[in-house]
């Protein structure tokens, strides 16, 4: 069985790592090969570079920060804000992402999910879920990084994801993103009782707590930190050290 | 050293690998100059029947076997490494380029299927050396790497297990040899800073059995 995954998440706009509350009033934290950089040196198992305003911002220009960011940092990269086409995502693929993350394109074309896991295979394919609690559906799923309500209810969609070609899904809450209250692990149950492939577990990781109690909660693959990280309330070492003495299976001596 | 570029899946992400080490890469398309180089990679991501026809239609098949019957050193990486093997199940039943005895199968529903052992098997896993390695100068180049997969070398007469991982608590075969002939089931290239130690090595002939 692999390890769990300890993630760092990196949202931005254009080459600016920026992190907002609740998926809302952005502030800029750094650049993005900066902050790419630490956390691979860091020992981290892995990074998501999620493009929050895709559709403001050239797919060229995202393919050379991919390209930029690959080229320092071996480790798995998970690329995703934007991706409407199956070329979409070919641009990615080849500027470098192993993953792509997918989440208004799928939930206006689920086939969208299909075609890139055929080319890619299912485990190349990231299904990104930001739920917002509702009193019409428990949880129902936003588009456009949290902006757009979809009127679809995240126990619908998880359900047919998985049939459809995702390999991974990303869980985001957009009421704790950024607010450092712990990750809902009411969700994340939710969403990994609806599959048999990983789960993410993301959004409003304020310290290392947080993560062990997401881990031991939800039983998730892996837990991804953003303001967390981006501001300096922990490491990626001090983040696996205590993941280590809680017992959490990671991987050890970073490489 | 050459990297394979046989059209099928990313070669960046290796090519990137070995130039943060130092090395002079060049990605090679035409197969009649796979003879110039030392040092040989075969990456590769997707279906082994893909990646075999793939290789079949460059010429790039009977360009590795005559590099590898001169001596040269060649490293396969995931999909690469299985495409060195006899033969794979993976779409049907194909040949490989049977530099690496051995046959590349699925892992069987039948392998007792823990709850969380998932396929593909994609992630950190832990790698267990043989002593060979371990008790070498240097020692064990990396303790976990980053694998992506759902097919495994079974080995023949011939292939040495240099390491296992692990996955529904049976150990698969993480990295093989055959004299000059290496494989790697996991990416070196994604595995971290001791990822790129392990390249580094084979470039020096860590691994070469002598």
């Amino acid at each position: 069985m692999p390890y769990k995954r300890l993630i760092a998440r990196l949202d931005i706009k254009g080459e600016t790592v920026i992190k907002g509350i609740q998926m809302d009033g952005l502030r800029q934290v750094g650049s993005i090969r900066e902050f790419s950089r630490k956390y691979y040196e860091q020992g981290v198992d892995e990074i998501v570079i999620i493009d929050v305003v895709a559709s403001l911002y050239g797919r060229d220009a995202m393919a050379q920060i991919i390209r930029d960011v690959t080229s320092e940092c071996f480790v798995p990269v998970i690329v995703g804000g934007g991706i409407r086409s199956i070329e979409d995502a070919d641009l990615l693929f080849r500027a470098g992402a192993d993953k792509v993350a997918i989440n208004t394109g799928a939930l206006r074309e689920p086939n969208l999910i299909t075609k890139i896991s055929e080319k890619y295979g299912s485990q190349a394919v990231v299904l990104s879920i930001q739920a917002k609690s509702s009193e019409q559906y428990g949880w129902e799923c936003y588009a456009e990084s949290g902006r757009e309500p979809s009127g679809v209810s995240v126990y619908d969609w998880i359900r047919e994801v998985e049939s459809l070609g995702a390999g991974e899904l990303l869980v985001s809450s957009v009421d704790r993103d950024g607010t450092r209250r712990g990750i809902d692990s009411e969700l994340v149950k939710v969403c990994r009782a609806g599959v048999s492939v990983p789960v993410i577990a993301a959004s409003g990781v304020g310290g290392e707590p947080d993560v062990i109690h997401a881990f031991r909660a939800t039983d998730c693959e892996g837990v991804a930190s953003a303001s967390a990280l981006h501001y300096g309330f922990m490491s990626v070492q001090s983040l696996r050290g205590h993941c280590i003495a809680a017992g959490i299976n990671v991987r050890g001596v970073p490489n | 050293m050459a990297i394979v570029d046989y059209g099928v899946g990313n070669i960046e992400n290796v090519s990137r690998a070995f130039r943060a080490i130092g090395a002079e890469v060049s990605e090679v398309q035409d197969a009649d100059t796979v003879h110039n180089y030392s040092h040989v990679v075969l990456p590769g991501v997707g279906r082994f029947d893909y990646g075999i026809s793939g290789l079949r239609t460059s010429g790039f098949d009977m360009a590795l076997v005559e590099s590898a019957r001169t001596g040269n050193s060649i490293l396969g990486i995931c999909l690469g490494m299985q495409l060195l093997a006899d033969a794979s199940s993976e779409g049907g039943s194909e040949e490989g380029l049977g530099l690496l005895s051995g046959f590349v199968d699925s892992f069987l529903p039948g392998d007792s299927h823990g709850p969380a052992d998932r396929v593909p098997h994609s992630g950190w896993s832990g790698l267990d050396w043989a002593s060979s390695i371990k008790d070498a100068k240097g020692g064990a180049p990396l303790e976990d790497a980053y694998f992506s997969h759902s097919y495994h070398l079974r080995p023949g007469i011939g292939t040495e297990v240099l390491a296992t991982s692990q996955l529904f608590a049976l150990p698969f075969v993480a990295v093989a040899r055959k004299s000059n002939i290496l494989g790697a089931q996991f990416h070196p290239e994604k595995s971290g800073k001791a990822g790129l130690v392990f390249l580094s090595s084979w470039l020096r002939g860590a691994y070469a059995n002598v």
